[in-house]
């Protein structure tokens, strides 16, 4: 079933002795929000353009739906895509920049305002879309996108530049599109950010595939930190149990290798009182920098 | 295909600059025909032999940098605002992009150019009329082809200016290649050497194509047919070239 998949195969883009992609493979499935995560410049706006069709990969390919874009009969109830939120002409109004779109692809006219509505831009649609704030744009970006009510979403960056409420907004917009049943590729630099709305993550800098995995895993168990006055007696019975590792230092314990359950469960059994009781994971943000240094 | 064009002929309506660029070009001819009226008409005086009574076309040579801005821009533009990753995701068909602005751009160039066309003949005879000199009576065989040519040739380089956009991607460029090729290097056509101006008269998209428009049957230069077939010659190349670079190159 290659209906509603990304597959990208050995995609690399080279720049004269630059190299922006380099053999990326991976699948986005449907269903679930896919965070596309790398510092600026790691080829994630690049691989976009290369699965979008806008630049042609130097080897390797991408496809949708199983086959180039360009051999899609309705490209964009296929593939919607906001790319650069700025692409748009200043001096034409919000409507008619999203009505030019819709009749390319002979879509029903109330489609234009059902997407304005969406996106919250219905009142200002006979505005110049150059007077739009960043934000506005943004909006705007993702109505074009979604106007085809497509199967596969592409969006790059789309938090860049809203507000606080217009963040929250969109992880809702994103999470619910994905459990429709799209299939949902989202870039950013942000690490935070992505771990918020992606289930899945693709992970790269300098153009390498750094990590294909969830968000869970990506962000690995590291320990409980168990606090107790009676740290010493605590961590002997532990190891005795089968914990792989305490660290004590003062009256706080690092337990490796057994879960906060049975830790829990063991404390209450030997009458030891506990301060606290945490798993700890590693920073999104530390394994992000420590992944793609 | 024909959503394509319904796109690109949104695109090009729900701007304001194509509404001041076509009146742009209606006033341009009107302007030019009054200037080179009265012109004419002072030479005309001093050297009765100077000009005939045949309609002058040399305001198109102005108009056609208009004409080549309307149809260069919808390339261009498209590059300035990046809304070209826009319609290359939503018509992925690259070919079919190309071919969508060149029927609107053809179109719209071709009423309008229909309509300049008129407007220079009708203020050209309108001022010689009144300095009192003879104009070529419009039953005049061949007329039909001079009131009828403009809209031809100026949609002719509106594609040609449409291609060079495609080619170039920034309008200042090709702008100042429309300018370049299309006034300056013909309006110097008497400091050359003859062999070289008549090389340039016979085979420049605009001077070539001005044949079309003449009544001269000068037998140094081409005929009116043979001088549009030159115009629509580069067209075609252009186009053609345009569409191997677009295809490839990335958006």
């Amino acid at each position: 079933m290659l209906g509603r998949m990304i597959e990208v195969s050995g995609l690399s883009k080279r720049y004269g002795d630059v190299i922006a992609v380099d053999d990326l493979t991976f699948d986005v499935k449907p269903g679930v929000v896919t965070g596309f995560l790398g510092p600026n410049g790691a080829g994630k706006t690049t691989t976009m353009r290369m699965v979008l069709g806008l630049d042609a990969p130097t080897s390797g390919q991408a496809r949708v739906h199983g086959a180039r874009l360009a051999d899609l009969p309705e490209p964009m109830r296929a593939v919607g895509a906001l790319l650069d939120a700025g692409a748009v002409h200043p001096r034409r109004s919000a409507r008619d920049h999203l009505r030019c779109l819709a009749v390319s692809n002979r879509l029903a006219r109330q489609r234009v305002d059902e997407v304005l509505d969406l996106v919250g831009l219905t009142a200002v649609a006979h505005r110049h879309a150059g007077a739009f704030s960043l934000g506005m744009k943004q909006r705007l970006g993702l109505a074009a996108a979604l106007l085809g009510d497509p199967s596969v979403l592409i969006l790059d960056e789309p938090v860049n530049g809203l507000d606080p409420e217009g963040i929250v907004w969109i992880r809702g917009l994103v999470r619910r599109l994905a459990a429709e049943g799209r299939t949902v590729l989202v870039s950013s630099h942000l690490m935070a950010e992505t771990a918020v709305t992606a289930d899945r993550l693709i992970v790269v800098a300098r153009g390498r595939l750094i990590a294909d995995t969830t968000v869970e895993a990506f962000a690995r168990p590291d320990g409980v930190l168990v606090r107790t006055p009676e740290a010493r007696r605590f961590a002997r019975v532990l190891v005795t149990e089968g914990a792989s590792g305490v660290d004590p230092a003062g009256d706080e314990l690092v337990v490796q290798g057994m879960s906060e359950r049975r830790i829990g469960e063991l404390a209450a059994a030997e009458g030891v009182v506990l301060y606290e009781l945490t798993p700890r994971r590693a920073s999104l943000e530390e394994a992000f920098m420590e992944l793609t240094r | 295909m024909i959503d394509a064009i319904r796109s690109e002929w949104a695109k090009t309506w729900s701007t304001r600059s194509t509404w001041f660029t076509v009146a742009l070009i209606v006033a341009l001819g009107g302007l030019f025909a009054l200037l080179f009226g009265f012109a004419a008409a002072a030479e005309h005086a001093r050297d009765p032999a100077a000009f005939g009574p045949e309609p002058d076309f040399r305001p198109l040579i102005f108009v056609q940098v208009a004409v080549g801005y309307l149809g260069l821009r919808m390339f261009t533009i498209e590059h300035l605002t990046q809304t070209m990753a826009l319609t290359l995701t939503t018509v992925p068909r690259r070919g079919r992009v190309l071919a969508a602005k060149a029927v609107v751009c053809f179109g719209v160039t071709l009423a309008v150019g229909t309509v300049t066309g008129l407007v220079v003949v009708f203020v050209n005879r309108a001022v010689l009329t009144s300095q009192n000199m003879p104009v070529t009576a419009l039953t005049d065989p061949g007329m039909l082809r001079v009131l009828a040519g403009p809209g031809l040739l100026l949609a002719l380089l509106g594609l040609i200016g449409l291609a060079v956009g495609a080619l170039v991607r920034s309008t200042a460029g090709a702008l100042i290649i429309t300018i370049v090729i299309g006034v300056f290097v013909p309006a110097m056509a008497s400091l050359y050497p003859e062999w070289l101006a008549r090389l340039i008269l016979s085979y420049l998209p605009i001077t070539a194509g001005l044949r079309l428009l003449s009544l001269d049957g000068d037998p140094d230069l081409p005929g009116p047919w043979a001088g549009i077939a030159v115009t629509c010659a580069w067209a075609a190349v252009l186009l053609v070239t345009a569409y191997a670079v677009f295809r490839r190159r990335d958006a």
